[in-house]
This record gives C-alpha cells, sequence and structure tokens, in this order.
C-alpha cells in the first residue's frame, strides 16, 4: 500500500511541472510586462526596451521558463514586480486567512449536513425529507457571491451583527465561513442522503438489526461508516474547490487570502506573483486529494485489500 | 448494463416516457421554458439602446413600484428589463460552454478509451495536469490572456470541465468497446471511425448526457461569477453577475439592486439542476431512489 502512495505521490511531480508549463505560457499572453508594469506608462519606449534586454524578457519563452525552473528548485519563486517583497513570503502570509476560512466553513458544513443526511435517508418520503431536501436543492443553485451579498445586506447592514468585510476578530469569519458553508452543506447532505439510502438497503443492516443492534446503533456505526466513502470524496473535493475558489468568497467579503491576492495581482499584471501563487495553490490542492485517497485506506478496509492485491 | 439500440428513435421516445413521470423534471423543463419564453418576447417588446442600456437619471435608484417591479439602478435603468434582457447572456454562453466542453471532451475520452497505449496515457495525463489547476484560476487566467470576448468566455467557463467529461467518457467507451456488437462490426470490415462514432459513442453516451445536463447550471454560474469579478461581460451589458457587481457598491440603501439578478440566476440554475436530476433518473433508472 505504501508503494502506492509513495507511487502517488511521485506522480505529482510530473504533473506540476506541466501545470507550471501551462501556467507559464498562458502568463506569456497576458498584455503588458513586467517593463510596462516597474516602469509605469511615463516610460520611454527606450526605456522599455533596455529593462526588457536587462531582465531576460525578450528571451524565448522556454527559456524564461527554464530559468523561472532552475530559481524555484533554488528556493527562490522572485519578487514581485509591484510591492518588490518575495513571492513565497507574501503567498505563505496570506495563506492562513485562506485555510482558516476554508476550513471553517468546511467544518459547519460538516456539523450540519451529516446529521441533515441521515435524517432525510430515514425518513424517505416525509414531508420533513422533501423539505429539508429543497431547501438543499435551492442552496446548491444559489451563486456563492449572491447569497454572500444577501448575508451582508441582511447581518450587517439592517442588522448590524458582523462586519460587512475585511479580517480581524473571529466576527469577520462568520459571514464568509457561513456563505461557503451553505453551498457544501447543500452538495454533501445529498451525497449523505443518497449514501445512506444506499446502504440502509444492504443485508448487514438487517442482519444487525436482526441480532438486536439497536437502531440507533444500526444506522450509525453499521450504515454510516459504510457509506462514508462518496462523503469523504464530496468533502475532499469540496475543501479543494474552497481552497483553489476561494475568490468569490474573498472578494465578496474583502478577505485577505490568496484568492484575492491572486485577483489583485492579474488585475496589476503582477507576474510573478501570478505565476508563483498558481503553482502554489495548484500544489497545495493537489496534495489534499492525495491526502483524501490516503483517508480511504484508513476508513475502508475493503480498498486497503485492494491495494495490497495489486501491489 | 447499457440498453442495446435497434433503433435509436424508441430509445430517445423510452427516455422521453420515463422523463414526463418524473415531477422535478417536468417542473425544471417549466421554468426554462418559460425563461426561454420569457427573454424571446422581450426582444420584441424592449429596445436595447433605450430601454436596456439608455439612461434615464430623472428615475435613478427608484424601489420596486408598480411602474418598475424591481426598481431601477443607478442610472436610471428599469431592472426588470435589464434582467430579461440580460438572460441570453447567460443561457447562450452556459450551454455553449456545456457543448465545447462535452465536444472536446467526448472526442478526447473517446480516443483514449478506445485505443489505449500511448494516445491514453497522452491524453489522461494532459487531463490530470489541466485538473490539477482550479477551475476558476483556469477561467480566470485565460480571460486575462486572451481577452473578454464572448467566445473567449465561453472557452474560460468550458475548460475546467473538459478533464472530467475526458474521465467520463473514456470510462464508458471501455465498457462498451469489447461488447460484441463492435467485434461484429470489425469483422465485417468498418473502419475505425465509423467505430467509434456509429457504434461505441452512441452506446456510451448516456453518462455523457447525462453529466452534461447537470453542468449547465455550473456554466450559468461560470459566466455569472467571471462577471461579476469584473471579467467576464463588462458594463453597460446586462449580464445578470455584472449587474450583481455594479449593485455592489449600493447594498446600503439600495438593496433590491441586488436582490433580483441573483435571483434570475438561482431559478435558471434550479431549473436546470431539476433538469438534470430528472435526466439522470429517466435515462438510468438504477440510479432511480
Amino acid at each position: 500500500m505504501y508503494r502506492y502512495f509513495l507511487k502517488r505521490l511521485f506522480w505529482l511531480i510530473p504533473v506540476m511541472l506541466g501545470v507550471s508549463i501551462f501556467i507559464f505560457i498562458i502568463m506569456d499572453f497576458f498584455p503588458g510586462d513586467a517593463a510596462d508594469t516597474v516602469l509605469g506608462e511615463a516610460a520611454s519606449q527606450e526605456q522599455l526596451e533596455e529593462y526588457r534586454e536587462a531582465h531576460g524578457l525578450n528571451d524565448p519563452v522556454m527559456v524564461r521558463y527554464v530559468r523561472y525552473m532552475a530559481n524555484l528548485l533554488k528556493g527562490d519563486m522572485g519578487i514581485s514586480y509591484v510591492t518588490g517583497r518575495d513571492v513565497f513570503k507574501t503567498y505563505m502570509q496570506r495563506l492562513p486567512n485562506t485555510l482558516l476560512l476554508a476550513f471553517s466553513g468546511m467544518t459547519l458544513a460538516i456539523l450540519f449536513s451529516i446529521p441533515i443526511g441521515i435524517i432525510t435517508a430515514l425518513k424517505r418520503g416525509t414531508v420533513l425529507d422533501g423539505t429539508l431536501m429543497i431547501i438543499s436543492l435551492l442552496g446548491l443553485s444559489m451563486p456563492l457571491f449572491w447569497l454572500g451579498l444577501l448575508l451582508i445586506i441582511g447581518f450587517s447592514l439592517n442588522l448590524g451583527w458582523f462586519p460587512t468585510g475585511g479580517s480581524g476578530d473571529l466576527k469577520h469569519l462568520v459571514l464568509p465561513a457561513v456563505t461557503l458553508a451553505v453551498a457544501k452543506m447543500a452538495m454533501l447532505a445529498r451525497t449523505t442522503r443518497s449514501s445512506m439510502l444506499e446502504v440502509l438497503n444492504e443485508d448487514y443492516i438487517r442482519t444487525a438489526r436482526a441480532k438486536g443492534v439497536s437502531k440507533r446503533k444500526a444506522t450509525l456505526k453499521h450504515a454510516l461508516r459504510n457509506a462514508l466513502i462518496p462523503i469523504i470524496t464530496v468533502i475532499g473535493i469540496e475543501l479543494g474547490s474552497s481552497l483553489g475558489g476561494s475568490v468569490l468568497c474573498e472578494t465578496v467579503f474583502s478577505w485577505p487570502g490568496v484568492g484575492r491576492l491572486i485577483m489583485d495581482s492579474i488585475s496589476k499584471r503582477d507576474i510573478p506573483m501570478v505565476t508563483g501563487s498558481l503553482i502554489l495553490t495548484t500544489m497545495l490542492v493537489a496534495f489534499l486529494l492525495l491526502v483524501v485517497d490516503i483517508i480511504y485506506a484508513f476508513v475502508d478496509p475493503r480498498i486497503k485489500a485492494q491495494y495490497q492485491r495489486k501491489k | 448494463m447499457k440498453q442495446k439500440k435497434t433503433k435509436r428513435r424508441s430509445t430517445f421516445s423510452e427516455i422521453w416516457r420515463n422523463y414526463r413521470k418524473n415531477f422535478s423534471g417536468m417542473l425544471g423543463l417549466m421554468i426554462i421554458v418559460g425563461i426561454l419564453v420569457t427573454i424571446l418576447v422581450g426582444n420584441f417588446i424592449y429596445d436595447y439602446d433605450t430601454d436596456v442600456i439608455g439612461q434615464n437619471i430623472s428615475e435613478r435608484k427608484q424601489a420596486p413600484s408598480s411602474e418598475h417591479l424591481f426598481g431601477t439602478d443607478e442610472f436610471g435603468r428599469d431592472i426588470l428589463t435589464r434582467i430579461i434582457w440580460g438572460g441570453r447572456y447567460s443561457l447562450a454562453i452556459g450551454l455553449a460552454a456545456v457543448l465545447f466542453s462535452s465536444i472536446i471532451g467526448v472526442v478526447l475520452g473517446s480516443l483514449a478509451g478506445y485505443y489505449g497505449g500511448v494516445i491514453e496515457t497522452i491524453i489522461m495525463r494532459l487531463a490530470d495536469i489541466f485538473q490539477a489547476i482550479p477551475a476558476i484560476m483556469l477561467g480566470i487566467c485565460f480571460v486575462t490572456a486572451f481577452g473578454q470576448s464572448i467566445f473567449m468566455l465561453t472557452i474560460a467557463v468550458s475548460i475546467g470541465a473538459i478533464p472530467a467529461v475526458t474521465r467520463v467518457t473514456r470510462a464508458s467507451v471501455m465498457t462498451v468497446k469489447d461488447m460484441e456488437y463492435v467485434e461484429a462490426a470489425r469483422a465485417i470490415g468498418a473502419n475505425n471511425f465509423v467505430i467509434i462514432f456509429r457504434h461505441v459513442l452512441l452506446n456510451a453516451m448516456s453518462p455523457v448526457i447525462v453529466q452534461a445536463t447537470l453542468r449547465i447550471g455550473g456554466a450559468i454560474v461560470g459566466i455569472a461569477a467571471l462577471s461579476f469579478i469584473g471579467l467576464g461581460i463588462t458594463a453597460p451589458t446586462p449580464e445578470w453577475g455584472a449587474m450583481l457587481s455594479s449593485a455592489r457598491q449600493y447594498l446600503r440603501g439600495y438593496d433590491y439592486m441586488a436582490l433580483y439578478p441573483g435571483l434570475a440566476i438561482m431559478v435558471t440554475v434550479l431549473g436546470f439542476n431539476l433538469i438534470g436530476d430528472g435526466v439522470r433518473d429517466s435515462m438510468d433508472p438504477k440510479l432511480k431512489k
């Protein structure tokens, strides 16, 4: 099994190389370059050309890529054109905010959606099931940024309970985390419900009930454990998407995370910052999905056995 | 596991027969048809230059009333009119994006699934790479690099979905390609192109169609999201996400401006999600709960 995970881990290397090549090529198409950004609009054509020559910007894209990767291996992701600060350090300063937001949103979603999923599966076909499923379908259809605006209108502007944006104490975290949680919640509740429904009809649940296991225990222990695989998959994917897709939530609430960093850098054509941030974010998400894969094996002995057989 | 199709028409009428019995699926269909009719009618009763983008400063920022059901925006333009006009962008780009990602994904996926070997390795490794980059980042970079034309926006919204389509198609093609009727086609000397498109793909399509229908809602949110962060369709064109973006500045005191464009997105996406669920249930009765 370990060999399998090592293989997966090593596979990340060519994927990341491919990702970095792709990002580098697309950056090459960005309008404007370092010379325009650093020297500003007042610079003359000769000055721009001089700068490009001095910093190797006129070299072909592949030459620049190799140079960039050589520096990257030495741990140098370059410095921002705009602030002049180290790209890696700037990213790492913003990352805790994004992680905090993503994990608190996900925790909220898990806390509410898994019980909802279990209850609706048990009470299938009742009014309660129908109502909760309609609500979750609405949650799923609601654009995240609109929900954020609605929460701002309701809870900050009208009720004044929470600030409209920014970061600082716990109060700043509530609205963005709830916004992020709602969409994930809908997805997770639906997955939990259908996964539980599948498992509840299995023979082993009937066996457990027949030999006298209480309904509560049969549901929570026997059924939930077996229904967990698709749920964990969705949690992993959603966590990955809230790290990578944090731009929207961070934009609505002016949350100083990496999504905002990337957006700001794109609008300022700060190419080293964009390139570095994209590579780091992609790496983070890829690593996260790998961790999810490892968790499977711990949750489901069947998967572990499969890996062992495959070697 | 796939139903054998002797007559294509009968399969589709069978799916439709199943679908008609699906209450939420029909509700979704009604929502979408209603939206399409509204957009079509709006096309004839409103004039783009005067009603949709024409400014009317004397009537600016009016709360909803009987004259302006959804109120007016910061330039005195009727919000309802703009929402109805804006629907065309969301629907057209959303549908075109799903079509685009489906076509590219199906071609790549069936090549990978049918031929295997080096072709499969190359295609699937590329899919790995593209899937690793968060979809919205991919879209944002794409639009920044290649401009905000409607064509580029469509590609930007769809590009993130291509790896997933490729995967689904490949898996489905792999289950079908060793069926006896494919072997029979090969035995009578049909060429690979005919085999892939006639015999393999037609029988491997249902998971792809189901997935595509379920993705339309996501594509519509995608285009609205790009416009919301200022990288999609820009003012004065009344795209729903762009309308929300400009309403952000007036949340204090004029919150109705941010209400209705979002509601329009939600109802449209809900309609497509209901259709998607209905199509899934009627194409694969096994999945029906």
